[in-house]
């Protein structure tokens, strides 16, 4: 009986790590592992966001200028 | 009855191809760069306590790789001023796109030295996971710098002669801006 409660128990749901980086569970770790998400996620919305942006306001600059040459 | 046809407009592009072309890949690159610098940062958080700096590995010439980052800076300020003069239709433009390609080379060279002596002191690729971040990082960041400094050469060569290309300077300007804006953030995040 006491080693079926031990098989139940090792069945009960713990948290699972993707990979031994995170798995580490270190604050510092956690931290770089979060930061560096937001980064990765974040930093190619931004890039093209950012020549988007840039090109559009080239174009519409050189549609000003076109109008009043 | 019209007897003329409208004359078409001229349709200039917003911005060089080349300028467009470069900054797409440079994209790709940024994400290329940050990728690793990311492993490498997650991994350095990840390292039990006294294992880094990695024990009987040599420490990162942080101090003298300053005056490589300050080359490489200077390189691209001088870069910028080149195209300041060069849109005024102002000559000395090719001596500010020369001393940036030399001092591009100084920055390569320097580099070159650094690995000599890291290596000498035991510092490989397949010492430590250090040893494998920083030559993958650096060396990374380095092929890509001599890459854009082909460019910049063929660039210089034009200026001195004279005949300066306008879509090749802006291309290669923008590479090398890039190689020269990705180096504090590998600096700061390697070497410190």
């Amino acid at each position: 009986m006491a080693s079926l409660a031990a098989s139940l128990a090792a069945l009960a749901p713990d948290a699972t790590w993707a990979c031994t980086v995170c798995g580490l569970g270190q604050e510092q770790t956690e931290w770089a592992y979060v930061a560096m998400t937001a980064v990765l996620s974040l930093l190619p919305l931004g890039l093209i966001g950012g020549i988007g942006f840039w090109l559009y306001r080239r174009s519409a600059a050189a549609g000003q200028g076109q109008e009043r040459g | 009855m019209p007897t003329t046809l409208p004359t078409p407009s001229v349709r200039r592009p917003v911005v060089p191809s080349s300028v467009l072309g470069t900054l797409i890949f440079v994209v790709a690159e940024t994400m290329f760069f940050v990728g690793m610098v990311s492993a490498f940062t997650i991994s350095k958080a990840g390292a039990p306590a006294g294992t880094w700096p990695v024990p009987g590995q040599p420490l990162l010439p942080a101090a003298a790789t300053a005056v490589n980052t300050a080359a490489l800076l200077l390189s691209g300020g001088l870069l910028l001023g080149a195209q300041w003069l060069f849109a005024k239709g102002r000559p000395a433009a090719r001596h500010l796109v020369v001393a940036s390609f030399l001092l591009g080379l100084l920055f390569v060279g320097l580099q070159g030295r650094e690995w000599a002596g890291l290596l000498s002191e035991g510092l490989t690729l397949t010492s430590s996971r250090l040893g494998g971040f920083f030559y993958f990082i650096v060396g990374t960041h380095a092929l890509h710098a001599l890459g854009a400094l082909v460019f910049l050469g063929r660039v210089s060569w034009q200026f001195w002669r004279g005949r300066p290309d306008a879509e090749l300077f802006y291309g290669s300007q923008t590479f090398w801006y890039f190689v020269v804006l990705m180096w504090p953030i590998i600096y700061v995040r390697v070497y410190f």
